[in-house]
């Protein structure tokens, strides 16, 4: 099992209810992690984080691991941080 | 029919109206167009080498087609002019209501020329052009300013204004004007602009309106715009925080710029009290637009109280607009101020002064690393601002005394930082005798901006090369900060220009984001909206909101070419003012220091500058060596007229 720790930032944190949470899964990719996510937080966060027809991760959502955007199919390590972010530029 | 120029002189007192060409409009289609052509004509006239504090500098004033209309991108208007800050091409532009008001009185550009012999405002009464006494404004700051006019015009309702305060009367270099009492057209100098020039404000009253030439075609394009800005995923998180999206996120790609750039990222206890929670938890009252006719509605305003933060009791009882995000990186972070009320105050503040927030947030910083570094002392600063201060990280009564010093320049540290803060740091050197340049974050002509871009090199060479200075507006690229992958492959069939923390591709990206932001300024919206995804929102949905709203068809081909051609003309008079390759620079900080902390820890400009600089003048059709652009370039985009103007100036090859 690995521990991962999961940031929510702004409109994220109000879907969840949370900013951060522990997750504990068994060897898991990102693609597994935001699978379970999606199930356990339903229609709310999926509708603005996952692309149905690509089967991805919409454009413009960020889920960095680490601050890094990384594959789908990158294996998660204990304590790799996850952040769920809305990406802009600017100010 | 192409839209309506008024022309003012103030020494004359001349009034006149004329139409734009239509050759004119086909080219440069509006807005920022429109405005550098009108600059590129008056300079044609006068040396552009002028004293830009001088008469002969020229004040433009410009709205696109898009503006004060319901396509949905709201109203941004456009102030061009020879900067007094950085002393090359400026233009500064704003949200507020002034803009539609001059737009729905008649006139969709004004160029005011000349000197007034005493203090005047401008007075747009509809098709009524009136140059009134403002003896009894000057010294007012902008707030007061804004209700005594109002009241001599018995009009609290449909007068809008766009006024200077203190800091253009007393010619700070980088003051701004304030628009409709809220937003500021900040950064290159306006404000110092319409003071050298005795005018302290513009009134407009606008209740005309204008015809659009095809409705039925107009909201077709409404239609589609905003049908297309839905599907963007993060359109509801931005209505909601529109930039205070931006803390964050960059803490966690490491972005921001915390204590004078010395660090990227803030500890949990500093960012916890300068996000976008922080604000939305204490002052936060209400959503609002910053403009007529948005869509996107980013804004919000906030109210003190006075219990909601630790220094909310200094400032209990204020309200205004939320701090955008380049506010709170300028007092909050680099400052180390964790205290998101006084933030706010300090954006009302510079509003009411009409001060540059960005540069005088960055002298604050600065002085509070010399005095960490032991370079300076409490004893040295507190002399300079007559009282005594702390200036050390966090000190809020040092913040509040520096920017009352400059805009009212009432003390020596007022003198010092008069010109900015790459000048105040030539000043210190000289006072003190000791190197301190190598502090101050700086870019493209010794302008600031208060975020970390070292991890960054789209960032990175725009700051170095943007036509009014170091400027995020030139660019605005969410190509590596946001590892757009599918935008870089649409532009360049290659995904590298969106793959973060790497130089691949930069150049071109930043080439790129800059031709297409410029045109969408020629259409007098906001870019953030019009930028938020050029894929969903290509340049297409816009050309057809301009050609049903005016007649003219346009491709969103041609309009990505007129905003190649706009730029290409900023550039240009840069040129014609001595600016070359090695003017397109960065400071000591970014090119020799390793980013500190986050996933670009490590990276430094000088590791990859001159190989993205080159790319970044190949996209652009630009010689590498000189830094100049080409005979054959300019021709190729329709600017051909121009070059005997840059031979004669040596400054084309």
């Amino acid at each position: 099992m690995v521990k991962i720790e999961v940031n929510y930032y702004t409109t994220f944190a109000k879907i969840t209810g949370k900013s951060y949470e522990t997750v504990e899964m068994e060897n898991p990719t990102l693609r597994e992690l935001v699978t379970q996510l999606l199930r356990k937080y339903g229609r709310k966060l999926s509708e603005i984080t996952w692309d149905e027809a690509q089967g991805d991760l919409k454009n413009g959502i960020s889920v960095l691991i680490n601050g890094r955007n990384l594959p789908l199919d990158t294996k998660l390590q204990s304590s790799d941080q996850v952040a769920f972010l809305m990406p802009m530029a600017g100010g | 029919m192409y839209g309506k120029l008024l022309r003012i002189n103030l020494s004359t007192e001349q009034v006149s109206v004329e139409e734009i060409p239509e050759w004119v409009a086909k080219k440069f289609i509006g807005g920022e167009g429109i405005n550098n052509w009108l600059l590129w004509e008056h300079f044609l006239k006068v040396d552009p080498r002028i004293d830009p504090k001088s008469p002969d500098n020229v004040m433009i004033i410009g709205n696109g087609n898009l503006a004060a209309t319901a396509f949905g991108s709201g109203t941004k208007v456009k102030f061009t002019f020879k900067g007094t800050a950085y002393n090359m091409f400026a233009d500064s532009v704003s949200g507020g209501t002034f803009g539609p008001a001059m737009r729905w009185a008649g006139y969709d550009y004004i160029v005011i020329t000349g000197k007034a012999s005493r203090p005047v405002y401008i007075w747009l009464d509809n098709n009524r052009v009136e140059i009134r006494d403002a003896g009894h404004l000057w010294g007012k700051g902008v707030f007061e300013t804004q209700d005594t006019i109002k009241k001599e015009l018995g009009d609290h309702q449909n007068v809008e204004i766009a006024c200077i305060g203190p800091s253009g009367e007393n010619q700070v270099s980088y003051a701004s004007i304030t628009v409709g009492g809220k937003r500021s057209a900040g950064r290159c100098g306006a404000g110092c602009v319409l003071g050298s020039k005795n005018l302290k404000a513009i009134a407009a009253r606008g209740t005309r309106g204008f015809p659009i030439a095809d409705p039925t075609a107009f909201f077709q394009a409404i239609d589609e715009y905003r049908r297309r800005l839905n599907t963007i995923p993060t359109i509801d998180n931005w209505r909601q925080f529109g930039t205070l999206t931006a803390p964050d996120f960059y803490n966690v790609i490491g972005s921001n710029h915390y204590r004078n750039c010395q660090e990227n990222i803030l500890p949990p206890d500093a960012i916890s009290k300068l996000n976008g929670q922080a604000y939305f938890k204490t002052i936060y009252k209400r959503g609002v637009s910053c403009s007529p006719g948005c869509a996107a509605a980013c804004s919000s305003e906030h109210v003190i109280n006075g219990d909601e933060t630790p220094e909310a009791k200094n400032w209990a009882g204020e309200h205004g607009d939320k701090p955008e995000y380049l506010t709170v990186s300028s007092f909050g972070m680099g400052c180390d101020v964790r205290d998101i009320a006084s933030v706010a105050h300090w954006q009302k503040k510079c509003g009411d002064l009409a001060l540059d927030i960005l540069e005088i947030g960055n002298a604050c910083g600065f002085i509070m690393e010399l005095r960490e570094k032991g370079i300076l002392t409490e004893e040295d600063i507190s002399q300079w601002i007559g009282e005594k201060v702390s200036a050390s990280w966090g000190d809020s009564n040092f913040i509040e005394k520096a920017i009352e010093s400059v805009a009212y320049q009432k003390n020596q540290f007022g003198q010092i930082f008069k010109d900015g803060v790459y000048q105040g740091a030539r000043r210190i050197e000289n006072i003190k005798g000791v190197p301190v340049l190598k502090y101050v974050v700086f870019g493209k002509g010794g302008s600031v901006i208060n975020e970390e871009v070292r991890p960054f090199p789209v960032w990175a060479i725009n700051m170095a090369v943007a036509s009014r200075g170091c400027c995020h507006l030139k660019g605005l690229s969410w190509l590596d900060k946001s590892e757009r992958r599918d935008i870089s492959m649409a532009w360049f069939g290659r995904p590298e220009a969106g793959q973060g923390y790497s130089p691949a591709l930069k150049g071109a990206g930043a080439a790129r984001s800059e031709n297409h932001i410029t045109a969408i300024n020629l259409l007098g919206i906001c870019v953030f909206t019009g930028f938020f995804d050029p894929l969903i929102l290509s340049l297409d949905v816009f050309a057809r909101g301009y050609s049903a709203a005016t007649g003219f068809p346009l491709t969103g081909e041609e309009l990505y070419l007129a905003g190649e051609r706009a730029y290409n003309l900023e550039k240009a008079f840069n040129s014609r003012l001595g600016l070359r390759r090695e003017h397109d620079m960065l400071c000591e900080r970014w090119l020799k220091e390793p980013t500190p902390h986050g996933p670009g820890k490590g990276m430094k400009v000088e590791d990859y500058f001159q190989q993205v600089l080159d790319e970044y003048y190949d996209y652009h059709g630009w010689d590498k060596s000189t830094g100049l652009q080409k005979r054959s370039k300019l021709e190729e985009i329709g600017l051909g007229d121009i070059i005997p103007v840059l031979e004669k100036d040596h400054a084309v090859v």
